[in-house]
């Protein structure tokens, strides 16, 4: 089995299979070559068959692509409400953070994003972390991510999906199958990740909770209290906003909310932003690092995209 | 990405290459008469559209569309039958071991539908994960959770059946459980 399979499941279910495929007749056999004969034969129209309801899987997989790339464009949909109690100053410090992140940045930058899934509880067997590892730039409302995933423990295994969002236009390239760039259907508005962190400062009900240093440079740690995520679901915000949704597929809320703290460094700019939640069974470990706020950057439409 | 051969002829050389592992995909969910169904009109499907076929993904392509073949088929209730019934007619001779073989299947059986396709899709069509996200719609990494995910449940669910099993088994052999059929279904002791 070429898929990780360490506990060898897999090769267990591949050994349930009910058909023998030698036994299967192959085209060259006298039905195959029948039934080639008379589709071929069949030279009325080429217009798209009405019985199955979604015969091409692709172009559905363009539309979630480019609703979730819609979704990258309104940002997080995490809608908080004030919480009583409040560290007023760490919040106020937080809330101007973030206000001089957004103006460093300027609609530039550049980020990092490593997500870790693995079990919440309870023995696993040999069962191996998968991780996320995806590169981000945002460029005046265009993005472009590139993203590693696969188990941890096998880097070999990992497969890469790139994808750019132009001027509304969403490409999309797996290395894995070898192919080109293709662009999916409809159109989404501008990128912009970092709203994420301004939905954040809306809520204004932080507090410190320690220390740290990011690439050696110190950085205070602001915490947000998991009431104040009941309403919504930071972890599955996060994940859209930061265009990993585009690749990872639905992320649906788990039982508790998930725990979300931002280290903002000495010059009062955020430079990283930690999400720790549940997703069914499984922990999601989600960091996010900025850097380059400011910087010229550019997302351009990939050469040859479309033409596949 | 371009390709140099006509629609028609590349039709026929995906023909060739498609048609046995499309029908054992096929025969794996559905009967053998209907698996020739669904094998048909995948292919009348992929030549009306073969203007449109994705270069480097044809085969996956056409398992994501004999994949909404059969759920039509199953939704009509035409000769429809049920993984599970085929699993229980599943080799005399598993390579796995007569109990775990047995056990295996019953949580197959038992596994949301969703889990059970993208584990097949590997473990039996031996489709990469990249592969079975053409043919789920889906991206690698999105296949790569549900994989996770499905592998989990199904470890879950076989620890299940196992413990089931010795349970009964210390109180006087193999148990009679039902599948999603209703049909009682015998599951052996598993010594551990």
């Amino acid at each position: 089995m070429s898929e990780h399979d360490d506990d060898g499941l897999l090769d267990a279910v591949a050994a349930l299979d009910p058909v023998v495929q030698s036994s299967v007749p192959d085209g060259s056999s006298p039905t195959a070559r029948r039934l080639l004969e008379e589709i071929m034969s069949d030279t009325l129209t080429r217009s798209r068959p009405a019985a199955p309801p979604d015969p091409d899987p692709t172009p559905r997989r363009w539309r979630r692509l480019a609703a979730a790339a819609a979704a990258v464009a309104v940002a997080a949909t995490a809608t908080a409400t004030m919480w009583p109690g409040a560290t007023p100053s760490a919040s106020a410090s937080v809330s101007a953070a973030i206000a001089a992140t957004l103006d460093a940045a300027d609609g530039s930058a550049r980020y990092t994003l490593v997500a870790e899934i693995g079990p919440a509880t309870g023995p696993e067997g040999g069962d191996a972390a998968l991780e996320l590892r995806a590169e981000g730039v945002i460029a005046d409302g265009d993005l472009s991510l590139t993203s590693r995933f696969g188990p941890s423990a096998e880097p070999e295994a990992m497969s890469t999906e790139e994808l750019r969002l132009v001027d509304g236009d969403v490409y999309l390239r797996s290395t894995d199958l070898g192919g080109g760039w293709e662009v999916a259907e409809g159109r989404a508005g501008p990128a912009d990740p970092l709203g994420f962190f301004d939905e954040l400062g809306e809520i204004a009900t932080f507090d410190e909770v320690g220390s740290d240093s990011i690439a050696g440079e110190p950085v205070t740690v602001y915490r947000a209290d998991g009431a104040r995520w009941e309403e919504t679901d930071a972890l599955s915000a996060a994940f859209v906003a930061f265009g990993v949704a585009l690749f990872a597929g639905d992320v649906a809320p788990g039982d508790d909310p998930p725990v979300l703290e931002l280290a903002v460094d000495d010059e009062g700019i955020v430079r990283r932003l930690d999400v720790t939640g549940e997703q069914g069974d499984d922990r999601l470990d989600l960091v996010v690092e900025v850097f380059d706020l400011g910087a010229d950057l550019q997302v351009d439409v990939p050469e040859g995209a479309g033409l596949s | 990405m371009s390709d140099d051969r006509g629609p028609d002829v590349r039709f026929a050389e995906l023909f060739d290459r498609a048609y046995r592992p499309l029908l054992a995909y096929s025969r794996r969910r559905v009967d053998a008469a209907t698996a020739d169904d669904v094998v048909a009109e995948v292919f009348s499907i992929a030549w009306r559209r073969r203007d449109e076929l994705p270069v480097a993904d044809e085969v996956p392509w056409l398992y994501g569309v004999a994949r909404n073949v059969i759920r039509n088929h199953q939704r009509s209730g035409r000769r429809s039958e049920r993984l599970d019934a085929r699993l229980r007619l599943v080799r005399d001779e598993p390579e796995v071991g007569p109990e775990r073989s047995s056990a295996l299947a019953e949580a197959l059986v038992r596994l949301r539908p969703d889990d059970r396709e993208v584990i097949t899709l590997v473990a039996w069509e031996g489709l990469s994960h990249g592969e079975a996200a053409v043919a789920l719609g889906c991206s690698t990494n999105a296949v790569g959770i549900r994989m996770h995910r499905a592998r989990s449940s199904l470890r879950a669910l076989l620890d299940e059946i196992e413990a089931e099993g010795a349970r009964k088994g210390s109180s006087g052999g193999g148990h009679e459980a039902h599948g999603p059929d209703g049909e009682p279904r015998r599951t052996e002791r598993r010594p551990r």
